[in-house]
């Protein structure tokens, strides 16, 4: 791949994946939370950025550009399922 | 993406670093003016420089004094929102407001006469403090500088990675070194010292807006988004009834209030002037770190009690605290203090690797742009000198285009602003006019002039200065001025160091 490309996937993945991960993380934090919705919320604002800077540093740090989204996707896909699951059972 | 995930870090750091550092050095200056934020506002209104010497009325007497210019000038209709915010130590003047058609009305008023202050239109240091969390540019704005903290905090994981021996450069400054080994001494000593503070005021910086940054969370559990508030925050409101009713003597109330709260600092009446009014008074936040407001609320017509609230749920309490961590009002001078030295010293680190980032190549060219190299590197250049020196020179812009600009002048707050944001612009023209280490010795000695002939202009245009604050007892205003006479100290020292190097660098480097 050219070096270009392979540069703008991973910003891609950095950024744009990165988000996609955080907000889907609050998400499903927010849906599973035992307790009152407020704790929810409150509780679920102070992880995800954790994740985000996880996921830039993983963008940069993979071997390739693809294996990079590789793993966002199905970790995506994952939490996409587990939001889904609380929407059924809720 | 390169060899080890070391070397991918140092070229995650350099290059995020390079970009985003721009913009984020903007962004920690201007949230390190944010911490005096009131203090610079009170420095842009010098009409609100009274005479303090005497003792201020008592709370009591404020009340009073806000009440009765209330009832005579503000509005009374339903969703009305008068406040009334006593003078201080920190706070001048005795402030009242209300809502008008959903914008707010403010009046300062005299604490001693009681006099209405004709004070000169500005957005004063709140400008700032909006500013570094939105642009000025709204949503978008907020969504660009979060993205920036994002970067900021892998910044800070990368420059850990990077930077193996921690502990031993923490007592390393190769001073005599070479000038590239001295700056990146610089950069590391800033960054191991400031870790803490860097990684806690970003990471709460991200953790405050969850409105904006997370709003699909907030809507998976409220249909109205405003739900989370009245979960958080008790409401004591009284439905709108439509009849005139006499608001009683709010500041009789007082000692009842203060059975429930600690330090009232503000009050609110909702509804004055209609038989549902509802009088709130606030606890000050000033000495705890979670930023919640304990409150207690009495009908504003027969004086009884409707509710207090001095508990909160633990994970308000604990979101809160992330918020008042960041906003620093809960230790008093000492810790805005702190925040304040904090803050610049995190400036000089991001300062610093964008200077590093030009030194190096200066040195040895990388050529990561292939043949348009020199181009781009100039181009750093110039975009350096504008970031750093731009956004110093733009806030001092500001403070003089408040003293220069006529107190009458039509839409004036709105030519402060354009003069503040005008500045960068020049500043990259000028730097793309200049050499790299001329255009950043002409503009530091551009910011050191701004700097020390401010007090001289104000004294010479008959305006309050130095010495008249002495006079009166407004340390506040005094602070604020020797603190922009001594960052000019602190910029002057700069000055020699650029001159030297111009001399030293071979002139084919220059340019």
């Amino acid at each position: 791949m050219k070096p270009s490309r392979d540069i703008g996937l991973r910003v891609l993945a950095a950024f744009v994946g990165g988000y996609i991960l955080t907000a889907l993380f609050n998400l499903v934090w927010v849906l599973w939370w035992p307790g009152h919705r407020a704790d929810a919320v409150y509780y679920g604002t102070l992880l995800p950025w954790t994740v985000y800077c996880a996921v830039m540093i993983w963008a940069f740090s993979a071997r390739s550009a693809w294996r990079a989204w590789g793993w966002i996707v199905l970790v995506a896909l994952v939490l996409a399922i587990l939001w889904g699951l609380a929407r059924f059972v809720k | 993406m390169k060899k080890t995930f070391s070397l991918s870090m140092a070229w995650l750091h350099t290059w995020f670093g390079l970009y985003l550092g721009w913009l984020l050095f903007a962004v920690f200056l201007t949230g390190t003016m944010a911490v005096f934020e009131h203090s610079i506002t009170h420095w842009m209104q010098p009409e609100a420089s009274i005479d303090r010497s005497a003792p201020l009325p008592s709370f009591e007497k404020q009340l009073e004094v806000g009440q009765a210019y209330l009832e005579q000038h503000a509005l009374r209709e339903k969703g009305s929102l008068w406040r009334i915010i006593p003078a201080g130590e920190r706070h001048p003047t005795l402030d009242v407001g209300w809502r008008d058609k959903g914008k707010n009305h403010e009046v300062a008023l005299d604490p001693y006469s009681g006099q209405e202050i004709d004070i000169r239109e500005t957005e004063g240091g709140e400008m700032l403090t909006h500013f570094h969390y939105t642009l000025l540019a709204g949503i978008p704005g907020t969504i660009i500088v979060g993205l920036a903290a994002v970067v900021m905090l892998v910044g800070l994981i990368s420059g850990i990675v990077i930077h193996k021996r921690i502990f031993k450069d923490f007592f390393t400054f190769r001073k005599q070194s070479s000038s590239q080994r001295s700056w990146l001494d610089a950069h590391n000593v800033a960054g191991v010292m400031m870790l803490p503070f860097l990684l806690m005021i970003t990471y709460t910086g991200l953790v405050m807006q969850p409105l904006v940054f997370l709003p699909l969370g907030i809507k998976a559990a409220y249909e109205d988004p405003r739900g989370l508030r009245a979960d958080a925050v008790q409401s004591f409101d009284l439905p709108y009834v439509g009849e005139q009713a006499a608001l009683l003597n709010i500041s009789s109330l007082l000692p009842r209030a203060r059975e429930s709260l600690d330090v009232v600092e503000w009050v609110v009446i909702k509804n004055g002037g209609d038989a549902s009014a509802v009088v709130e008074f606030y606890e000050s936040i000033n000495h705890k770190i979670s930023a919640v407001a304990n409150h207690a609320a009495f009908n504003g017509v027969n004086g009884e009690l409707i509710g207090a609230q001095t508990e909160w749920r633990d994970s308000t309490y604990i979101f809160r605290a992330f918020v008042g961590t960041h906003v620093a009002v809960f230790g008093g001078w000492t810790v805005s203090w702190l925040y304040f030295i904090g803050g610049t010293v995190s400036c000089g680190l991001i300062a610093t690797g964008l200077v590093l980032f030009t030194i190096k190549r200066r040195k040895r060219p990388e050529n990561e742009f292939g043949a348009a190299s020199g181009c781009v590197y100039r181009l750093i250049e110039a975009l350096n000198v504008a970031a750093v020196m731009g956004s110093i020179n733009a806030i001092l812009i500001y403070f003089w285009a408040n003293r220069i600009l006529p107190a009458d002048l039509a839409g004036r707050s709105d030519w402060e602003v354009r003069a503040f944001l005008f500045t960068w612009l020049a500043s990259l023209a000028h730097a793309l006019v200049r050499k790299p280490l001329a255009g950043w010795r002409d503009q530091l000695v551009f910011a050191v002039a701004l700097c020390w002939l401010l007090p001289v202009y104000s004294w010479l245009s008959g305006q309050p200065n130095l010495l008249s604050f002495l006079q009166r007892g407004d340390g506040v205003a005094l602070g604020v001025e020797s603190t922009i006479v001594a960052f000019g100290v602190l910029l002057a020292v700069a000055v020699p160091k650029v001159s030297g190097a111009m001399r030293g660098v071979p002139a084919r480097r220059k340019g």
